[in-house]
This record gives C-alpha cells, sequence and structure tokens, in this order.
C-alpha cells in the first residue's frame, strides 16, 4: 500500500472517531439538559390506543389494569412504572420508574402510552 | 447471452444477501432488549446493507434493505413494527448513500450516521402514531445510541468490505 493511501485512510478514520465523538457527546447534553430541566410531575396520564387520557394522582398508591389487563400500571412513593405486561419484548416492563414531567413508558404492541405531566388535561 | 448470465449473477448475489440479512435479523430479534428503550438495538442485519453500499451500489443496497424489512416484519414482527422499520431503514439508507458518495468518512462513519437517522426516523414515527411530540424526550438517548450501534457495525461492516473486496475482484 502507498504512503498516500494509508494518509489517506488514517485521516478518514480520525475523521470517524470525531464524528462519532461529537455525536454522541451533543446527544448525551440534549439528555442531560432535559434531565436537569425536568419537574417533578402531578399526575400520571395514561393513553391507549390514542383514545381519552386517563390521569392518577402521583401522590396516589395502587395497581391499575390498563386497556383490559394487559399492562399493570403501579404507583407507589410519587413513582410510576408497568408491573406486567402481555406482550413479548417487555420493554415497557423494563423502562423502568417515572416521576420527572415528560418522562414515559410506552407500550407500543398494545398502545398503552404512560406519560407523567405537570397537571390533569395536560 | 453474457447479459442474461450477468443478470443471474446479480440476482443470485442479491438473494444471498437478501438471506444473510434476514437471517441476522432473526438472531438480532432472539436478542432480548436490553436496554429499556424502544427501539435501541444493534442493527445487525444493517451490516448487509452498508456491504452493498460498498461493493454493489446504491439501488442494490435499497432493495436488499427493503426485502429484508418487508420478509423480517411478516415473519417475526406485526404491521406496526413493519411501518417503523421501513421509515427507519429509508432514511437510514438515504443518508447513508449520500455519505457514501461525498466520501467524507470511512465505512463506520456512514454506517454511524446512518444508525442515527434510522433512529430519528423510529421516533418520527412514533410521535406520529402516538400523536404526541413529547416522545422527543428519548431521541437525545436514540442518537447516542444509534451513533454507537451505527459505529460498531460500521466496523463490522468494514471488516467484510476489505475481506471480501480482493475476492470479488478476482471473479
Amino acid at each position: 500500500m502507498n504512503s498516500d493511501l494509508k494518509e489517506e485512510r488514517s485521516s478518514r478514520i480520525f475523521r470517524d472517531i470525531t464524528l462519532v465523538f461529537a455525536v454522541a457527546f451533543v446527544g448525551l447534553f440534549i439528555y442531560l439538559i432535559t434531565l436537569i430541566t425536568a419537574k417533578p410531575g402531578g399526575y400520571v396520564k395514561v393513553t391507549i390506543d390514542n383514545g381519552t387520557p386517563i390521569y392518577y394522582s402521583l401522590s396516589s398508591r395502587g395497581d391499575y389494569q390498563l386497556n383490559g389487563g394487559t399492562n399493570t400500571l403501579v404507583i407507589s412513593g410519587g413513582k410510576a412504572f408497568i408491573k406486567d405486561a402481555d406482550c413479548p419484548d417487555k420493554v415497557c416492563e423494563n423502562s423502568g420508574k417515572i416521576s420527572r414531567v415528560g418522562e414515559r413508558v410506552v407500550c407500543l404492541p398494545n398502545r398503552v402510552y404512560v406519560e407523567i405531566v405537570e397537571e390533569r388535561g395536560d | 447471452m453474457k447479459k442474461i448470465k450477468l443478470d443471474v449473477r446479480r440476482t443470485v448475489t442479491l438473494s444471498l444477501l437478501v438471506s444473510v440479512a434476514l437471517m441476522l435479523s432473526y438472531v438480532e430479534s432472539l436478542i432480548p432488549p436490553f436496554i429499556a428503550i424502544p427501539g435501541v438495538k444493534i442493527g445487525l442485519a444493517n451490516s448487509v446493507t452498508v456491504f452493498a453500499l460498498y461493493l454493489l451500489n446504491i439501488r442494490s443496497a435499497v432493495i436488499i434493505s427493503v426485502l429484508r424489512v418487508s420478509l423480517a416484519s411478516l415473519l417475526f414482527g406485526s404491521p406496526v413494527t413493519f411501518v417503523y422499520s421501513i421509515v427507519g431503514a429509508a432514511l437510514s439508507i438515504l443518508v447513508m448513500a449520500l455519505l457514501r458518495r461525498a466520501d467524507f468518512f470511512s465505512a463506520i462513519g456512514v454506517s454511524a450516521l446512518g444508525g442515527v437517522a434510522h433512529n430519528l426516523g423510529q421516533v418520527a414515527v412514533a410521535a406520529l402514531i402516538m400523536e404526541n411530540a413529547g416522545l422527543l424526550y428519548y431521541f437525545s438517548l436514540l442518537i447516542v445510541a444509534g451513533v454507537v450501534a451505527g459505529a460498531a457495525i460500521g466496523v463490522i461492516s468494514a471488516l467484510l468490505v476489505s475481506k471480501i473486496e480482493p475476492i470479488i475482484k478476482k471473479l
């Protein structure tokens, strides 16, 4: 391999690495900003299949069957999470607990959409 | 006579690559989602698309990508996953084809930005289906996931291209 080609290749890989780190950094930066600016929420808004949303207070405590039992929503200690889902991928169960405005858990297969909002009707 | 021979070769190449991509899609569907953000995956099958983009041409890459997404959704997915995948794949291949032409990055950078484009396409579909642009909350994390997964696939693709290119040239 001649040296020009080698140089061209290594400078290209350098550009690749710079690109990957730059994009990852920008993404993480935006994520940090959304985390810092997020306010603690007041209500859990549940939307099923784009229907009328149902609101549950975050200060309440309990298990709620959503969508006729396909997903179980648990609210406890000011945090909300999905305990059970009948879908195979279990993404919503693994999404963790949410408590800040704008955080959400989505179950795409069942079209169940759980979001933290500040006020009822947001 | 020569033309027919070329067509057969092209058809066989494309078919082989589609089946490889389909197998990779299947293998990936067996991996449990390890990060709890919908849409985050490695995108193994994308290595075939990148491979085709470098060793064949844009048209072949598009054909392979569309066939793979359609078949994979039919076999292991649903109509909803099809919409997500096809939009993601379309956006990703558009970005990768343009970058490939610009010739500024190697396969790693091309694939990395393709991964980001794929995830942004999926966020856009999710925002439309859910009729709630608030889903953009996760878009920052999907950018990071896309660039990391895309770069990893790019490394694999670059290796494949460098190993297989000399063999193909000899044919």
